[in-house]
Order: C-alpha cells, then structure tokens, then sequence
C-alpha cells in the first residue's frame, strides 16, 4: 500500500492535492467537532483565575520584600547605644582614674566663684622667722593634745624627759629674738612649746599650710587664745626662773594668776615636787603660801 | 512541495477565520497570553475560548480513551497556566500550544503503547461505522445531505485509521491550518517529512473513503 500512495504522490500534481484538501476539508467540517464539557471548561477557567491571583499575591509580596530595607539592631538604635556607650566611658574613666577625679575636683573649685582672700592679707604674710630644724628631732609633725589645764602633754612629756638634757638657753633666746616685737608675747609660750616638742611653729606651718594656711593659722590662734585664758603664759623655760616668776607673783599678790601659775609650773615641771629637785624647797615655800591665802 | 505550503496557508478556512477574528479584535494570541501574564483573567478566557475545540479534537481524535484525551487537554491547559508568568514571545502561541499537547501525548502514551496500534482500534470502530451506516441505508434515506453525513462519518474513521504520525500532521493542518514547517516544529521533525505525511494523510484519506463509500453503496 506504501508503494502505491507513492505512486499516487508522484501521479498527483499540487493543482490535484489542492483539490484533494479542499473535499476533504469539506468533509471533515460536515461531522460533528467535539468540544469538552463545560465541567471541564470551567475547571480550567478556575485554576487559571487561582493561579494568577495567587501568583500576584506573591509578585506583590515580593515586590514589598523587595523595597524594604532590612536595618539591623545596632543601626534601628544607633543613637540610643552610642550616647549609652559615651556615658559609660565616661564614668568608667572618672571612677578607675582617681587623677582625673582630682583633676576634676579642683577645675570645679576653680571654677566656683569664691570670696577674695584678698581682703586679709595679713593671714598669709605671718612673718613668722623659723630657726634652723634640728636634724636629730623627728622631721614629722604632730599636733598638740591640749589638755583640761591647757598644757599639752607631749610637751609635758618632753619636759619629763628634758631634766638631763635642758634646752639650750641660747635656742631659745634667739627664737625669741626673731620673732616680732607685737607677737612676741602671745607667740612665744607656743613657740616654746613647739620647740619643746621639736619642730618649730614655722615649719608646722609650711609643712602644712601648703594647701590650708588659713585653716592652719586659726588653730594656731584660738590654742594660744585656750592657754591665755587657762592659765598664765609661760616665758621661761626653766624651772629656776619659773620659781622666781611665781615669787615675783606672790609677792605682788596676784594670788590668782599665781596660783594658776603654779599649776603650770607643776603640770611643766612635774619633778619640781621631789624634793631632790634644786627649787624644790622654794616651790614648795611658796605653794604653801598661796594655799595659806 | 513549495506550493503545499502556500496552498495550506490560503485554502485553509479556520486558519483565515482565525487570522480574522484576531484582526478584528486586535489582539493577536500572544498579546491575549500577555495580558494574562499581567492578571488579565478576561485575556486567558478569550483565549481558551478560541483553542479549546482544536486542542481538544487534537487529543480526542488521537486517543481512544475518551477520558485520557480530557486528562491530557487539562494537562496541557495547566501547564500554559503555569508557564504564564514566565511566558516570552519566542514563537507563535499556537506552535508553543501543541508543542506542550504534542510532548505530552508522546510522554503519556506513546512510550507505553504506540499510538500505531490505535489503527486497530480505528479498524474496529470502522466496523461499527460500517454497520451504522448499512442500517441507515436500509433505513431508506437516499438524498445528498444524507451522502455527506454518511461521507463525513466514513471520513471520521479513516481519519482513526490513519498512523499516528500522518493522523497527527493531518489534524494540524486541518483543524488549525498549519502550514509544514509549523506543524514540523511541533512534532520535531523535517519540513520535507511533514509534507510527505501530509500529502500520504490526504490521499489515504481519500482512497478510505471512496472504498468505504462503495463498499456501502454495494451493499
């Protein structure tokens, strides 16, 4: 049958094929077409309405997906962190750093306006003349314990300890010398006292009125207003003259400041009361006389 | 050979219908696909309306399972569905249309069963043609329209009678006018071998038919 449709190909020029296509055409379109049923239709219109609503929903998700600009943690709250971070720096370094705290302080008193010292003048300019610091005697300086009489006790300790080796007359005496004429009497029983103990007023003074003079000065001057009012100033240093000083006060009868003198010169001179002491007996001739007024 | 082409392009009348209705809307296929890309749903119903009976008779007529025809014809609709958001004019959608039909014709039934061996099943509903068509003839209705009917169901089972490859050349060009480099683009093969099977398509055709016919009128 193959070898006679050949022939009939090669028999059939294009003029007969075209009139072959057009009958058969004809034909075919006479009988029925088939068509699907409208389930099947309509099954195939859903799926293409699903599937494209479904695909915009997701070309709009992705679209959203797309113009949104993920920003990380750190940079959604970067100023919040940063002025965190800074103040915790900040604070870190002025409390590990005791310098800059100092630091710190001291920029903050400056900056505070303050009164002028300006005003008194006089505090600062003490010309208080400072003899040389013995060397052998502690360099550290230790405030005066004052006790109820007014006399500390490290100077009645060192008095104590004095009776072998008494204070060279001529320290003292150009202590004294030094110190100005107007300030001499009121200064001279602390200045005494202070040598006694070893370190001069002076250099208890620049040692440490470096950062308080005036602080320095006034307990200075309100220890030395204490030792006016309990008890008379001492002026000599020994216990001879002392002796004389208190005589001199008995016989002028001024049985007040005698007495209290007295008591200075026991609370100085503790070993005044043995009688083996040289102004043992004279002491005690003129205590008895005081107590007998 | 060079006038099968010209000669399919002008004498066939769907294809000219086609190619004038798109003229009259405007919107050529692919523009229709287009719009349905962009969630024009209207597009893809004007679209379906204008393939579905071609596409269908496509699979109807190659298939003697009713129901693996329709299985095949929704499959092929979802895949156009699905392709759609990918879809570019690379060629007619027409081509690409039975291109997808034709790929999954061979997948679902030519690499289990031969489609040669529906030529069988063409043959035994031939038979019963044929004893439908000798009941009318006894029934006595012997004007012109009846003839054509009678030819036009004869034509049905030649066509069912044909190999799969002529069958499948025949009813491209027939139902949508293809011409043979189109229909050789679907089917992947040569211009020259399509328009071999074309013109073998015809001709069998024909001589079926006339057999048929006389065979009838004998009896």
């Amino acid at each position: 049958m193959t070898d006679r449709h050949k022939t009939d190909k090669d028999a059939m020029s294009d003029e007969e094929f075209i009139a072959l296509q057009q009958e058969i055409s004809a034909l075919y379109k006479q009988q029925a077409l088939e068509r699907p049923s409208a389930a099947i239709d309509a099954a195939i219109l859903l799926q293409a309405k699903a599937t494209q609503a479904s695909s915009l929903k997701n070309n709009v998700n992705t679209a959203e997906k797309s113009n949104l600009v993920q920003l990380s943690f750190w940079k959604k709250h970067r100023l919040p962190i940063s002025s965190a971070a800074s103040v915790m720096l900040i604070a870190s370094v002025m409390l590990l750093n005791p310098e800059f705290k100092q630091h710190a302080v001291s920029e903050l008193d400056d900056s505070v306006p303050v009164m002028s010292d300006v005003a008194t003048p006089v505090q600062m300019a003490a010309p208080v003349q400072i003899a040389p610091v013995q060397t052998a005697e502690p360099a550290t300086v230790k405030a005066p314990v004052m006790d109820a009489t007014g006399v500390t006790s490290s100077v009645a300790a060192y008095m104590s300890e004095s009776k072998n080796t008494p204070m060279p007359q001529a320290r003292v005496q150009g202590f004294d010398a030094q110190i100005p004429q107007t300030n001499k009497a009121g200064v001279r029983g602390q200045m005494k006292m202070e040598s006694a103990e070893g370190v001069s007023v002076g250099e208890a003074l620049t040692s440490s009125s470096s950062t308080e003079p005036r602080l320095e000065r006034t307990d200075i001057e309100r220890n030395r207003t204490e030792l006016d009012r309990t008890a008379p100033r001492m002026h000599v240093d020994s216990a001879e003259k002392a002796v004389m000083q208190l005589s001199e006060l008995v016989e002028s009868e001024d049985y007040v400041q005698a007495e209290r003198y007295m008591i200075t010169i026991e609370q100085r001179f503790p070993n005044i009361v043995n009688p083996q002491h040289p102004q043992y007996d004279a002491f005690k001739k003129l205590k008895q006389q005081l107590t007998s007024q | 050979m060079k006038d099968l082409d010209s000669n399919n392009s002008d004498s066939n009348k769907p294809d000219s219908n086609k190619q004038s209705s798109d003229s009259a809307m405007g919107i050529s296929d692919e523009q229709l696909m287009l719009n349905y890309q962009q969630g024009d749903t209207a597009a893809f119903e004007q679209l379906y309306s204008k393939h579905k009976g071609p596409l269908y008779r496509y699979f109807v007529r190659q298939l003697s399972q009713k129901s693996l025809a329709e299985d095949l014809y929704q499959d092929t609709w979802g895949k156009v569905i699905n392709a759609a958001g990918n879809y570019q004019v690379t060629a007619k959608f027409t081509t690409w249309l039975y291109r997808i039909a034709h790929n999954l014709l061979i997948d679902h039934v030519r690499a289990v069963k031969p489609l040669d061996e529906a030529a069988d099943m063409g043959d035994e509903t031939m038979d019963n043609f044929d004893a439908s068509i000798n009941n009318e003839h006894a029934h006595g209705r012997p004007d012109e329209q009846l003839e054509d009917e009678q030819k036009a169901k004869l034509l049905k089972s030649c066509v069912a009678s044909l190999p799969a490859v002529q069958k499948e050349a025949f009813l491209l060009n027939i139902e949508l006018g293809l011409t043979a480099a189109a229909i050789s683009d679907i089917a992947d093969v040569t211009l020259e071998a399509t328009k071999s099977r074309i013109r073998y398509a015809y001709q069998s055709i024909k001589q079926c038919v006339a057999a048929k016919w006389q065979g009838v009128t004998h009896d």
